[in-house]
């Protein structure tokens, strides 16, 4: 018991949290967008695939990991607007084009990959961002190599938390989106572009995600595999609901559901005799006890429900 | 007239295929010269699913095969894939992993004219199932050892993508090695739960290195990948897994596990073709050629890899008694 407790104080797990937490939380802060504006965020795996593809080969063929994040916002902004058009213009239904277009994410990252590098090699790799000390910071005892030594794209993810209160919450623009996710014909009547918002909403939460998902390939390990993101977009889209679809809310549970990663791994390297599988559903765990004693939850209203303006919808 | 003109017409197809039928009854129906490979994973994994890709290469460049390969199969799908393969006339049904024997079992009675080879399981009926395992638990113990030998810390992580029967026997072996030739080292073990997630793989090793390994073995396909980023830049020595992994950490290379698609597939569908697979288990390691170890990489001293040929010996010569898998 000792031993574990001296694992939660440690620095090494501290930082490990915050890593594995930063796609995570930039991901689902940009669910937020879409969820507010009423558009189903489970197609964000497949948003983050893309964006891990792209961003790898936007550094590998450019030599610059910046390229590769430009690249990668790009291509989850892209698939976004493929998303945006089934379930805004053409209504279709939102689970089952979320589920149809992470499938068509996994193969297309597939097929791109393949014809850009073939099957017979074994390692490609691309430039990577490396981690960057912030001066005097990092050198605060045990918080500094903690919290001030990561790769940029990971203090991004934190710094984006105060942008995205203030723009829901504090600009016109914020209160339009959140209208339309609550009550869409409502918002049409004095005059808000409902269908453009939510285009606007879905494609903020695509080029998230694929910023996200490039942390994956070209920050954390800078090489791309097939289904590199593991289900992390749906851990992201579970962080949103769980977060209660406030900002804060669903940053700390994205900080929450990355820590219980880590810890689970920590937990197996201490050789404790817990079955590994019991430590691997431990995040998810955690999850569902904090669901259930966390109260009512409230999307928004028309979460998931196309907007018709004839009002049969 | 016109139901004259019907009669005959029927009659006459009924009694062609009536001859038609009787005439190719005897006859066996002559199987095409194509093999499937079902895999469950990506073709490129770097791994155990490329290595049985690249076997299925070889059968086709050396013997002619017309080859088709079913990539990232989910376990429900197992059964429908492996009828359609063979309703449309192929030989060979090549299933690449442990999981796929209750669907062979299942699909290898409905046609027995196919034949099913279960690559890294056991599944095998006497007729037209035929299983290839690999030796379980050899490698894991030549592994254990050296990392045994050259660990200075006394504690060497072993991580496994999933907790399946012959990655376990690997790692029991490795544990009992680890006990044999340096009493004082502990082995600390993790899996990661998935065959893809390299992030994941490189995490869990940075967990153990901060728990103090020195040494890391990694049997994980593509999660290899990661468990090399992390030891890369620090002084922690890295075995890999199915392939020669050098080229993913050449500074901390220590040796990896080589499994090779091509002698066994070509061996076994060369069997097959002169009629002589009849339904067996058959088991590869070492002595067939089926697994090896890569060549040692240059952090690893002379007087071990002298001891770790020896152990290499002794286990073709079968001096050392192995734990064999559980629950299989």
């Amino acid at each position: 018991m000792t031993s574990l407790l001296k694992v939660l104080l440690s620095v090494d797990f501290g930082y490990a949290s915050i890593r594995m937490a930063s796609p995570l939380i930039l991901a689902a802060l940009g669910g937020i967008f879409s969820e507010r504006a009423g558009v189903l965020s489970l197609g964000l795996e497949g948003m983050m695939l893309s964006g891990a593809l792209a961003g790898f080969l936007g550094s590998f063929y450019s030599g610059s990991p910046w390229v590769g994040v430009v690249y990668a916002g790009l291509a989850g902004g892209a698939v976004a607007v493929i998303y945006a058009a089934a379930c805004i213009t053409f209504k279709a239904n939102q689970v089952v084009a979320a589920v149809g277009l992470n499938i068509l994410a996994q193969g297309i990252t597939g097929l791109v990959f393949r014809g850009a590098f073939g099957i017979t090699q074994d390692l490609h790799q691309a430039p990577a961002f490396q981690p960057v000390a912030i001066p005097v910071l990092s050198k605060i005892p045990v918080l500094g190599p903690m919290l001030f030594n990561h790769e940029l794209l990971v203090y991004a993810a934190f710094l984006l938390l105060p942008v995205v209160v203030f723009v829901l919450y504090r600009t016109t623009w914020g209160l339009k989106l959140r209208s339309v996710g609550e009550n869409p014909l409502a918002a049409d009547t004095v005059g808000v572009n409902v269908t453009r918002m939510r285009y606007t909403g879905v494609v903020i939460s695509g080029i998230l995600a694929g910023i996200a998902g490039s942390l994956l390939s070209i920050a954390f390990i800078n090489t791309f595999i097939e289904n590199i993101t593991a289900g992390r977009g749906f851990v992201a889209f579970a962080a949103v609901i769980f977060g209660k679809w406030t900002p804060i809310g669903v940053f700390l549970s994205a900080l929450l559901f990355g820590a219980a990663d880590a810890l689970q791994l920590r937990i197996q390297a201490l050789g404790l005799p817990i079955p590994y599988q019991l430590m691997l559903l431990f995040p998810y765990l955690l999850a569902l006890i904090a669901l259930v004693f966390s109260g009512r939850s409230q999307s928004p209203a028309s979460l998931g429900s196309p907007y018709d303006k004839s009002g049969r919808s | 007239m016109k139901r004259f003109a019907v009669v005959t017409l029927v009659l006459a197809l009924a009694l062609t295929t009536l001859v038609a039928g009787c005439s190719t009854k005897p006859k066996e129906k002559v199987l095409a010269k194509k093999a499937a490979l079902i895999l469950s994973g990506p073709v490129n994994d770097g791994g155990w699913n490329q290595n049985a890709y690249e076997g299925l290469q070889a059968i086709k460049d050396k013997d002619g095969f017309e080859v088709a390969v079913s990539e990232n199969v989910a376990q429900a799908d197992q059964v429908n894939l492996m009828r359609n393969y063979a309703n449309q006339g192929f030989k060979y049904i090549i299933a690449n992993g442990f999981e796929y024997g209750d669907a062979i079992k299942t699909v290898a009675a409905e046609f027995p004219k196919v034949t099913f080879i279960q690559l890294g399981g056991i599944e095998h009926n006497g007729a037209n199932a035929n299983a290839m395992l690999f030796k379980s638990g050899e490698a894991g113990y030549a592994v254990g050892a050296i990392a045994a030998m050259m660990t200075k810390t006394n504690k060497i992580g072993w991580i496994g993508a999933m907790d399946i029967p012959s990655i376990r026997a690997d790692e029991d072996n490795a544990i009992a090695a680890v006990k044999v030739f340096n009493p004082k080292a502990k082995v600390i073990d993790a899996y990661v739960g998935s065959w893809t997630d390299i992030a994941k793989g490189k995490e869990a090793a940075l967990a153990q290195i901060a728990q103090g390994c020195d040494i890391i073995i990694a049997n994980g396909d593509a999660v290899n990948h990661g468990v090399a980023e992390a030891v890369k830049g620090t002084k922690v020595g890295f075995i890999g897994w199915s392939r020669d992994q050098t080229a993913l950490a050449p500074d901390n290379f220590i040796t990896s596990v080589v499994q090779s698609g091509a002698p066994i597939l070509l061996d076994l569908v060369g069997k097959g073709e002169a009629g002589q697979l009849k339904g067996d288990l058959y088991v590869m390691g070492l002595v067939e050629g089926a697994q090896t170890l890569a060549p040692y990489g240059k952090i690893v001293p002379q007087d071990i890899q002298t001891k770790a040929n020896q152990v290499l010996k002794d286990l073709k010569d079968n001096k050392i008694t192995l734990i064999p898998p559980k629950g299989s």
